[in-house]
């Protein structure tokens, strides 16, 4: 589940227009998400609220050993951030938690402009105005967190400089190992790059990332007219200037949807060129309740490798389906919204520039009235020409939208996350859920260890042969034994 | 007092078995922190001391104070030793930081995973010679090292690492010798002493070993029964001594010897170590010269004390050519360090005349006349006033290769040096020839002995 103040944050960035899939930090963040899943290690308690609009409290519990726990405050000017923030009986699970990102391919503004004004529906508009606004008003958020009994504190501001700029400070103070660490980060969005700019004091790290989006043009491959896909590519260079550790990847990312089941799916290929790691990822999106993710890591020098699998399986409320659906504006007013708004909203994303939007021009013929008769005549022919094509974009646009509205709307009850490693010898389980207005989520983290008491009784066998008897035993019972097992619950106001 | 010292516990592979096993577990204890770079545990791969250790007790001394048992200063030479450790090590330094800052300030990297390499280091053909003040006591040994010569052949298997592991090493080495090792050897040595006869050991596999070491340490306090133990002959003479002592006799029990103790030095030969201290009568009076009868140099002369005797070369030796000017050139440096303890850095300073020839027509008459001359062309360049070069002419040697040697202002006697140089060539060449000498030297500096870079050759 994802902490309270990390959904804050998400609708901060929702709020500000700040788009997080430009980051290259979450460039892998789908099979990052798919594979290394967070597992809580002991039992922990999550209470938060929304004190006023624009301030947010959390307190949290946990017992390991002893009962320790921390204390957050956040405060933010920005606006409307009521709108994105819903208390834990209302957030829909998929919004709750991490799970496949689904990518919106990145419009060029200018040249896109002339299409959006036709269309009918109005949020690209809007983002696209906040963004060019003049009257760009520079929103911040404040947050801290104390841990007790440890007394380390945890700093962050993050302040929008400008429609393209933001700027955030990170700090942590440890009065106990005094250790003081501060990082900034500069961020520079021009949608089609994102540049970072990072200073770490932390053995003086400097860092430069930086994420370029090809814009999607009609390949001439390209069967399909409706072009939803979008390609990324990203690089990193850091050097810690006390170690003079040097670092840097470089990574390429292809998002695309599958023009049958118009399911999306991600590829991403990333190349370690110091230390020779290669490691390519495969998610997709199988239907409306599995994700799949697969990963292979290579390394080029040591010719060491590693193949990692993992899967969520997601349940709906089968029964009282048809209740919920009537009762959706009850229940689930936002997401009624967001179904509402975002298909469409995609839909206009996902339409490519170069595509007149021949929906919109469709509907527009018969209500413009002033058009010349020869000219409607020949708009009739031309769509009458290109209707074969026409459709099949429609066709392809519908599958992804009616995939997309489809998953919006549904109501997951659980998740079932799995994920498990070759070398590693792992094996991840986690359970994520909402019960009475809680959010639970539930997880061990399971280690095979057979090779290792093979290796045991490869020993012992100089001993004697009872012992032998007696670990195969052993063997046959307890092949694996939990590394971390751990419930959290979380509510929310 | 004597010592026994075991060979045989250096003479099989045992010695080099059990100082594998002992640098292992020191190298891997639990109880010191584990550094973040090593990823896995330190491996002993071989231990190799092809020769035995040599111990060679410089001075000793039983001290009547009530805890302190003996002092004395040892030297400690090893030589050819091997050790070759292997280890794994993480080369993505960023991992390490990345793991040690907290996460919520650290920048998360895409594909930063853990590369580890093996890497073994091999130091081949380990020489040690260190001079050590030892000192036992009640409680346990103390040791100093003095004066450390350690060298090594580094060889590592990653070879950009190679000269920077081996700079930091030679630069903890100081640490090692003047802290590390005194403090060990204490420890342990505080153990023998503590738990001497009992075996307290819990690990069954050091049962062995540690017994090992209780039966060693029972040779180090001297017990009654330890005397029925001494060889005859050390007690022979060590009764020697004690009876040239008892005497007052200033002559030297055995004759032919420094030391009745080799190493050591008694009073009553200190003139004869006196005598055979490096000035340039003295090293030739070392090596095995035959002394003709004529020489002036009296053999009578050698066995005078110090201060009565002059640095000085006999005649017979320079007309025997036995020394080259590089031999004594090597000398009056060795003279000169020696009196000058107090700083090292300071050079002899060297007075050398260059002997152009600027032959005039006269000077070419005579083989004798031009003796003359150049003699005193030199006498005119070096003018000081103490100095007075007393020139004899000799018909042999050739014109310019006759020369003075001053070598301390007071004691200056100038010799005659004749260089086993083919005349004829030089003087076709006309090569020039230089005057090498030492001066301003005070007879007065405190000469010092035993535990230098070069010791006197008492031998």
């Amino acid at each position: 589940m994802l902490p309270y103040m990390d959904q804050v944050l998400r609708a901060f960035y929702q709020s500000t227009h700040w788009s997080t899939q430009n980051s290259y930090e979450d460039i892998t963040a789908t099979s990052r998400t798919l594979l290394d899943f967070r597992i809580p290690s002991a039992i922990h308690l999550q209470i938060s609220n929304k004190s006023t609009p624009n301030t947010f409290n959390s307190l949290d519990f946990s017992t390991r050993s002893r009962i320790n726990g921390s204390l957050s405050y956040l405060y933010s000017d920005a606006q409307q951030l009521e709108k994105f923030m819903r208390n834990s009986t209302d957030i829909p699970l998929q919004d709750a938690t991490e799970t496949y990102r689904q990518l919106q391919p990145n419009l060029n503004y200018s040249v896109s402009s002339g299409n959006t004004l036709s269309s009918d529906n109005t949020t690209v508009d809007n983002d696209k105005k906040l963004l060019h606004d003049s009257k760009f008003v520079k929103k911040s958020l404040y947050y801290g967190r104390m841990y007790y009994p440890s007394s380390d504190l945890e700093a962050m501001i993050i302040k929008r400089l400008s429609p393209q700029t933001q700027f955030m400070l990170k700090g942590v103070s440890s009065f106990k190992e005094s250790l003081n660490v501060l990082t900034c980060y500069f961020q520079r969005d021009s949608h089609r790059n994102l540049q970072e700019w990072i200073f770490s004091t932390s053995d003086l790290l400097c860092g430069y990332r930086v994420l370029h989006n090809f814009l999607t043009t009609p390949s001439k491959f390209n069967t399909s007219l409706y072009n939803n896909s979008s390609l990324s590519l990203g690089a990193e260079f850091w050097l810690g200037l006390v170690s003079l550790s040097p670092g840097c990847s470089t990574t390429l990312r292809y998002y695309t949807h599958s023009t049958n089941t118009g399911r999306p799916l991600t590829l991403t290929l990333s190349w370690n060129p110091l230390f020779g790691h290669i490691s390519s990822t495969y998610s997709a999106k199988t239907g409306t309740n599995s994700t799949f993710c697969a990963k292979y890591d290579f390394n080029l020098y040591s010719i060491e490798s590693n193949l990692s699998f993992g899967c969520e399986f997601w349940q709906k409320k089968h029964h009282l389906l048809e209740t919920n659906k009537n009762n959706n504006d009850k229940l689930e007013p936002i997401s009624d919204e967001l179904v509402d708004i975002n298909p469409n909203s995609r839909a206009t994303k996902l339409l490519h520039e170069n595509v007149p939007d021949l929906n919109s021009a469709v509907n527009d013929i018969p209500s413009t009235l002033d058009i010349p008769v020869h000219k409607q005549k020949l708009l009739n022919d031309l769509t009458y020409a290109f209707s074969s094509s026409l459709r099949k974009i429609d066709e392809e646009r519908s599958t992804i939208e009616k995939f997309d509205n489809k998953i919006n709307s549904s109501i997951f009850t659980s998740v079932w996350k799995l994920s498990t490693s070759l070398r590693d010898k792992t094996l991840k389980l986690l359970w994520e859920g909402k019960w009475r207005g809680f959010l639970i989520s539930a997880g061990t983290e399971l280690v095979f260890t057979r090779g290792f008491q093979e290796s045991l009784s490869d020993d012992e066998k100089n001993d004697n042969a009872i012992s032998i008897s007696a670990t195969d035993t052993e063997n046959g019972n307890i092949p694996v034994f939990p590394a971390k097992f751990g419930i959290q619950f979380q509510y929310s106001t | 007092m004597s010592f026994r010292f075991n060979e045989a516990v250096f003479g099989d592979n045992s010695f080099n078995e059990r100082i594998r096993e002992k640098l292992s577990t020191a190298l891997n204890s639990p109880s010191k922190k584990k550094l973040d770079i090593l990823k896995s545990g330190i491996k002993v791969q071989k231990v190799d001391f092809p020769t035995i250790p040599q111990l060679e007790i410089l001075d000793l001394d039983i001290i009547t104070q009530p805890k302190s048992l003996a002092k004395g200063i040892c030297k400690i030479s090893c030589k050819d030793a091997m050790l070759r450790i292997q280890t794994v090590i993480e080369s993505n330094l960023l991992l390490i930081n990345e793991q040690d800052t907290p996460s919520f300030t650290m920048p998360q990297l895409i594909n930063n995973g853990s590369f580890t390499i093996p890497i073994t280091m091999t130091f081949s053909s380990i020489e040690l010679e260190a001079i050590t003040n030892i000192f036992v006591k009640n409680p346990g040994i103390g040791i100093s090292f003095n004066d450390v010569d350690l060298d090594f052949k580094f060889d590592c298997s990653v070879k950009i690492l190679q000269s920077t592991i081996e700079r930091r090493l030679k630069e903890s080495m100081h640490v090692v010798f003047k802290d590390v090792l005194p403090s060990l050897i204490f420890n342990t040595s505080q153990n023998w002493f503590t738990n001497r006869g009992e075996s307290t050991s819990t690990i069954p596999g050091k049962r062995e070993h540690h017994h090992q070491q209780t039966t060693m340490s029972r040779n180090v306090i001297l017990d009654g029964s330890d005397f029925q133990e001494l060889s005859p002959i050390n007690m022979l003479r060590l009764s020697s001594i004690v009876s040239s002592r008892s005497t007052l006799s200033l002559h030297s029990t055995v004759m032919n010897s420094l030391s009745a103790i080799p190493g050591c030095l008694e009073r009553q030969n200190l003139y004869r170590f006196i005598s055979r201290m490096p000035s340039l009568n003295n090293y030739y009076s070392s090596q095995s010269f035959p002394q003709p009868k004529s020489s002036t140099v009296s053999s009578k002369q050698l066995v005078k004390p110090f201060y009565c005797s002059h640095n000085l070369l006999p005649k017979t030796v320079l007309d025997s050519s036995q020394y080259d000017l590089a031999t004594i050139t090597k000398i009056q440096s060795r003279l000169f360090d020696r009196s000058n303890s107090n700083d090292d850095n300071a050079k002899p300073r060297r007075r050398k005349i260059k002997c152009k020839k600027t032959r005039t027509p006269s000077n070419l008459q005579s083989q004798g006349e031009q003796a003359v001359d150049d003699s005193t062309a030199i006498e005119t360049v070096t003018s000081t006033p103490v100095q007075t070069p007393i020139p004899e002419l000799e018909e042999q040697s050739p014109p310019y290769l006759k020369t003075t040697v001053s070598i301390r202002d007071k004691y200056v006697i100038p010799e005659k040096i004749s260089l086993n140089l083919d005349s004829k060539k030089d003087t076709s060449k006309k090569k020039p020839f230089y005057f090498i000498g030492l001066n301003s030297q005070e007879p007065s500096n405190n000469w010092k002995w035993g535990m230098e870079d070069s010791p006197p050759p008492y031998h």
